[in-house]
């Protein structure tokens, strides 16, 4: 079988595919690099070097744990799940080593965003994604993790569920508190969406 | 494939990275089953055994002047049982969460589930005799039993628990023989005429409850006389312990003379001795 066999399948026919060859494993990897690094470095404030040694650390977890990647769910959803446990833990570690006080914004990585975060019009109308970015980052973890999922990655509850492990309702009622969070954060630390 | 995951295969490749065996994963999912359906099952148990305990409440104590119904709660709730059931209800609770998709299920589901089911399993296990066998017949009523045993020897507050010997219907007497090994006359004129008309034949060398006050050293009046356990006269656990101290208290000079009394009123009355004589 060739690539381009593999590129025609579907991501979850593809992982019952790369349990017996990690070929069709690298076009699983093609797919997802991109989403999952976005991801790790919207959930987390690290640089582009250190999310790309995380993304690393997830596909080759998600190589080894293959096998156990349940076929009734989307493939998405599982490995966007490894993607979210390996950067908060790497996340709480940075932390705990006291890396919050010395992080700055880091611009650069705000640039990197593609420009279709329409976080703000969900939340109040008004466009702009650093000012959102800023407020992201001032919410605690669970917060973080919805909001980002539902507006930036644009997942649907089901999928949110499936990644962090919650009830669909629980899902729902998260986002719900999240995006209040969001605005009184925003109040509070004064920042204003143009 | 871009760069990044041509590096990550050649890695894979190299290194020879081994997948974990499907195996492993289902055996994580089979234990957590596992612990979900023993937790279930034995806070079913726990619970089952709360309710036998609770079927085992003395209410017609709380009437009782000398008996201070929060005292008495809380000597014979079933306190271990009912954090046990707890303890088992959030295992299980545990259990569900980490099976397959068990993360879907809304926490309500969960503990509305597992508390149903427990309660569920456990109602059988009561209504069937499980737990009444348990508690009298394994090391799981022993606490309960001690408890209630407990309780119920403080003649001196008028509770009184011990083994029927003698019978003598005609004097509204009987004798028993308390946990300590005592032996106590029963005077039992209070006591309602049915209990001497039907209660009173079948009660030689069952284990009672004696309500009522001490009239003499060795002389007990009785105003209530219960089973031991709810269940009535019948299907009681004789206590291998107290049976010992009876045939004990029978070696003495006094259960001698016991002995020797009953047969002389048996003969008065032409009665046949009871094979369940002291």
């Amino acid at each position: 079988m060739t690539d381009i066999d593999f590129s025609q399948l579907s991501d979850e026919d593809l992982a019952l595919v790369a349990r017996e060859n990690v070929d069709a494993f690298g076009i699983l990897v093609d797919r997802y690099e991109k989403p999952l690094m976005r991801y790790i470095l919207r959930l987390s404030k690290f640089s582009k070097a250190e999310a790309e040694e995380i993304l690393q650390e997830v596909f080759l977890k998600a190589w080894k744990n293959l096998q156990g990647f349940d076929s009734s769910l989307r493939f998405g959803s599982w490995i966007y799940r490894i993607a979210h446990n390996a950067t908060i833990s790497e996340f709480r570690k940075y932390k705990s080593r006291g890396g919050e006080e010395r992080m700055e914004w880091n611009d650069e990585l705000y640039e990197s965003l593609p420009d279709s975060i329409d976080l703000p019009r969900e939340i109040n109308e008004k466009v702009n994604a650093k000012g959102v970015r800023k407020v992201i980052e001032l919410l605690p973890e669970k917060y973080r993790s919805v909001l980002v999922l539902r507006f930036l990655e644009e997942k649907s509850y089901d999928e949110i569920s499936d990644i962090l492990h919650i009830p669909l309702g629980t899902a729902a009622t998260l986002v719900s508190r999240a995006k209040k969070q969001f605005l009184e954060k925003a109040k509070e630390h004064s920042i204003h969406f143009s | 494939m871009s760069t990044f995951s041509k590096d990550i295969i050649g890695k894979i490749k190299k290194e020879h990275i081994p997948q974990k065996s499907k195996w492993t994963f289902f055996i994580k999912y089979f234990l957590f089953f596992l612990v979900f359906l023993m937790a279930l099952i034995l806070g079913a148990l726990a619970f089952s055994l709360v309710l036998f305990a609770i079927f085992e409440f003395d209410f017609e104590l709380f009437s009782h002047p000398g008996v201070s119904p929060f005292q008495y709660m809380l000597t014979v709730f079933p306190l271990l049982w009912l954090i046990t059931f707890f303890g088992f209800f959030f295992l299980a609770s545990y259990g569900v969460k980490h099976i397959k998709k068990g993360y879907k299920l809304a926490l309500w589901k969960i503990i509305g589930g597992n508390i149903l089911g427990s309660i569920l399993l456990g109602l059988l296990l009561f209504f069937f005799g499980g737990a009444g066998f348990l508690d009298q017949h394994t090391f799981l009523g022993e606490h309960r039993e001690r408890q209630h045993i407990k309780f119920w020897s403080h003649p001196e507050q008028g509770l009184l628990n011990g083994i029927v010997g003698n019978v003598y219907k005609q004097e509204k007497e009987l004798f028993v023989v308390d946990s300590q090994g005592k032996s106590w006359k029963i005077e039992g004129s209070r006591l309602p005429n049915h209990f001497w008309e039907i209660v009173a034949d079948d009660l030689q060398g069952k284990k009672v409850k004696v309500l009522g006050n001490i009239i003499a050293p060795d002389t007990f009046s009785a105003e209530m006389i219960l089973p031991w356990h709810r269940g009535g006269f019948r299907g009681y656990r004789m206590d291998p312990e107290h049976q010992e101290k009876m045939r004990q208290f029978h070696e003495t000079p006094e259960g001698k003379m016991m002995q020797r009394q009953h047969e002389e009123i048996l003969k008065k009355y032409n009665l046949p001795i009871s094979r369940h004589a002291l």
